[in-house]
């Protein structure tokens, strides 16, 4: 049973991606690539050889690696709506969200070791937004395991109470500063532009810019299982009950699938935010979670 | 939770492994890094630790108060500027240096008692003694 729970992810997570395209692409007036795009895609980078930089040295070469094994991990305790991870115990959520940020870190760590300026912005933007969004995302993972009395993933996501009435509106305002927070630390618009093609206005795509191949391929995927990741837990704030599992996990699925509609009709309906006004965004993130958590405390635990 | 450890190891391990394997035989070249086409890069265009940290610190400029000294390039053909950014730990500066200020001063005003004549520290003994005798007869 608990073996499914990262299959799932590990196989529908390209999927989510397509979806996002497909949303774009209608919103435009396009027909866009099709769903699985995103599969054939890794499959012909892990087909290829590889261009590496000449200064770069082992660090770069191996971060992607040691990226999509962090998010890999991470997975291990993620549950898929009613299905539970093979892993949980108190207090997983600190490790949940820092082996993400180990994630980052060797992404980091290789766009620094090409030495190119474009990549070290890039990084240096990447690392203080995620500092910034930090506030928030403990204040809704934090504030959901208090209410929901279980300090993991699993007890607060997961897990028979999580649909509580009365709680609905301290829910609604978390749902809202984790749609936040899942576009920054995704590098969605606002925050980033996936689309762009002019390296000073990239955050991501800059620090991922010198990979090539096989590493590629390992950073695209671990790009598509991150944002599997927040999707899954937004989509498990706002699930309702159901009679049923395997209907709960249908409505799971469903809710996955309209997160990505979601961030493809923001990405294309809004453009990018200046730069400086990111934090602002952030703090408002932090902002509407620290109302829900009061709420929470005001009105009890649901 | 030692299976986490584990299996960010093995993970790790398996996919370097995959890479590895994929890429024997296959064709692996050399470039530069990406400078959008500018033709002379030198290290000296790098992200250095200040600057990394520049987008976080210059959230809070009161809190970090970062020294630049700037030379700008003035007039139509300018023959050279110069820029530094320094940001000095503000923790470091407010209370940790005047706290180590404080225990270095305190143990500079011990140090006459230690020059390395043996009749002061048999001094030392005695009174130490003398006291000692006293607070017994008076407790």
């Amino acid at each position: 049973m608990g073996v499914l729970a990262p299959l799932v992810a590990l196989a529908l997570a390209p999927l989510l991606m397509g979806i996002i395209g497909k949303t774009k692409a209608l919103a435009g007036g396009r027909t866009g690539a099709p769903l699985l795009q995103l599969y054939r895609d890794l499959f012909r980078l892990l087909g290829k050889g590889e261009v590496v930089s000449g200064t770069a040295t082992w660090v770069f070469r191996a971060a992607p690696s040691v990226s999509l094994a962090a998010v890999a991990a991470a997975l291990l305790f993620l549950p898929q709506g009613p299905l539970a991870p093979p892993l949980s115990f108190s207090g997983d959520l600190i490790l949940f969200a820092y082996l993400l940020a180990l994630s980052r870190f060797a992404l980091v760590a290789g766009a620094m070791d090409t030495g190119s300026s474009f990549e070290g912005m890039g990084a240096s933007r990447e690392a203080a937004f995620s500092a910034l969004a930090e506030p928030a995302f403990f204040l809704v993972l934090g504030g959901l395991a208090w209410a929901r009395g279980g300090l993991s993933l699993w007890a607060a996501f997961g897990g028979e109470g999580a649909a509580a009435p009365g709680s609905a509106p301290a829910l609604l305002l978390m749902a809202g500063a984790f749609f936040l927070v899942l576009l920054a630390e995704n590098s969605r618009i606002p925050v980033d532009d996936p689309a762009t093609h002019l390296e000073l206005t990239m955050i991501h795509e800059v620090m991922v810019l010198d990979h090539s191949g096989p590493n590629l391929a390992f950073i695209l995927y671990s790009a598509s299982l991150k944002l599997w990741l927040y999707s899954a837990l937004f989509a498990s704030l706002l699930l309702p009950r159901a009679n049923s599992e395997g209907v709960r996990f249908l409505l799971f699925l469903a809710g996955v699938a309209v997160t990505g509609v979601l961030v493809g009709l923001v990405e294309s309906v809004m453009a990018r935010l200046r730069l400086s006004r990111v934090p602002q965004y952030l703090g408002l993130a932090a902002a509407l979670a620290g109302f829900a958590v009061l709420l929470l405390m005001a009105g009890g635990r649901p | 939770m030692a299976w986490t450890g584990f299996s960010l190891l093995v993970a790790t391990a398996l996919l370097l492994g995959l890479r590895r394997l994929l890429l024997q035989g296959r064709e692996r070249a050399a470039g530069p890094t990406w400078g959008c086409g500018y033709g002379a890069p030198s290290p000296r265009m790098q992200y250095t630790a200040s600057s990394f940290a520049q987008p976080l610190l210059s959230i809070a400029p009161t809190l970090i108060r970062a020294s630049l000294r700037k030379r700008r390039p003035k007039g139509f053909f300018p023959d050279g500027a110069s820029f530094q950014s320094h940001y000095p730990d503000p923790a470091d500066r407010r209370i940790y240096e005047p706290a180590v200020r404080g225990v270095l001063a305190v143990a500079k005003a011990l140090r006459p008692l230690q020059q390395g004549r043996l009749q002061n520290y048999l001094l030392y003994v005695l009174l130490a003694l003398v006291a000692l005798l006293l607070w017994q007869v008076l407790a």
